[in-house]
């Protein structure tokens, strides 16, 4: 496998908190090329969010590296915007100064007028001119959780990766920010990485879709391609032939076979385990 | 130095002003308290003076103005403690 071309690059990655007890996950292998969107799934404790840090350099990994275009990643970077569960904005910042704070630490010798259009126009990209000096308590969950997104994207990344970024919205605000979201996406062709509990959501953003056995010693199971057509929209998803066949392996999976993996892995009979690669609806599955 | 200022400094400023106004209270406290011990200065030396002349009147007013300045001290700490805290 060629590093220099992979944009994302993981190997064998393993976290465990305490060293007694089993790994979190373990012999995590996977890439990213660069544009893709790539979501992950998997019941909780399994260590999404985990993974996620460690791509975001928040956290560090018990074994295993993460490259990112060839490096390692070490330490967060402004290469990669994180959009958190929880939107994570400064309180006694407005909404303009939490997405200029995150501006100027990208781009430090812009000058301030500069820093403010950037900004602005990003909050308008997310629809949210009207409530750019407002605090955040006083913005609604969606909002704030737009605001969260501005802020990823506003400081250009190569890379967003985004926890679970819609779990505390409701299903409207939801359906809204997914649109836009997946307009941004491909306006920018940027590379995601997304965590989510929601199938259908996967369903309608992602290109592929990671799913991952439980944990502990989870492991990424599938790798399933989305084998709907690029310019998905949320209304008319659910009438196309191939939805039903990539729900149905996606929570057949969640269902029934999420804990096959982990039986085998804790008396190691995963070792050198592959994710299978998976088409649903298009042919029979395709061993890596 | 950003980091600190605008968003460590901030953050904290709301905790580090109650723990002030915490501990002024005390101070005031114990800062009448050794002056009644110690003598030469300040208020408590001037109550403990007044109780030794018998002038039970000046007792009386220096109390309530000890009383007084704490309230005063207590009220500038929590008008501060207003201005930087932050809604959650």
């Amino acid at each position: 496998m060629q590093t220099e071309n992979t944009f994302l690059k993981v190997e064998n990655l393993s976290k465990s908190f305490n060293l007694d007890a089993p790994p979190v996950f373990e012999g995590i292998n996977f890439e990213i090329e660069k544009g893709e969107f790539v979501c992950i799934i998997g019941h909780s404790g399994c260590g999404k969010t985990t993974i996620l840090n460690v791509l975001a350099g928040l956290e560090d990994a018990t074994g295993g590296y993460a490259y990112m275009t060839g490096r390692e990643i070490k330490g967060p970077s402004l290469d990669r915007g994180v959009v958190f569960q929880g939107h994570a904005l400064m309180p006694w910042m407005t909404t303009l100064q939490n997405v200029a704070f995150a501006v100027k630490s990208k781009f430090p010798d812009w000058s301030k007028e500069k820093i403010e259009e950037h900004s602005r126009k990003y909050l308008a990209m997310v629809g949210l001119v009207n409530a750019e000096n407002k605090k955040p308590s006083e913005l609604s969950g969606g909002m704030k959780q737009r605001v969260g997104i501005a802020r990823a994207f506003a400081i250009e990344p190569k890379m967003l990766l985004l926890d679970e970024p819609f779990g505390a919205l409701d299903a409207l605000t939801r359906g809204v920010i997914q649109d836009e979201l997946l307009k941004i996406c491909s306006e920018t062709q940027q590379t995601v990485f997304m965590i989510t509990h929601d199938v259908d959501e996967a369903v309608l953003l992602a290109d592929k879709i990671m799913l991952m056995s439980n944990g502990p010693n989870a492991r990424i199971a599938e790798i399933v391609i989305n084998t709907l057509p690029k310019n998905r929209k949320r209304a008319s998803l659910h009438h196309d032939p191939m939805y039903y066949p990539m729900r149905n392996h996606l929570v057949d999976f969640l269902v029934n076979r999420s804990k096959d993996l982990q039986a085998k892995g804790s008396n190691g009979g995963l070792e050198g385990y592959q994710p299978i690669l998976v088409c649903p609806g298009l042919q029979t599955p395709v061993t890596q | 130095m950003r980091k600190a200022f605008l968003v460590i400094l901030p953050a904290a400023a709301p905790t580090i002003l109650t723990g002030m106004r915490i501990s002024m209270g005390i101070a005031w406290l114990v800062i009448v308290a050794a002056e009644m011990l110690v003598g030469g200065t300040g208020i408590g030396y001037f109550l403990w003076n007044e109780w030794n002349n018998l002038a039970i009147s000046s007792v009386i007013f220096a109390i309530v103005m000890i009383g007084f300045v704490g309230m005063l001290l207590d009220t500038a700490f929590a008008k501060l403690q207003k201005a930087v805290s932050y809604a959650d």
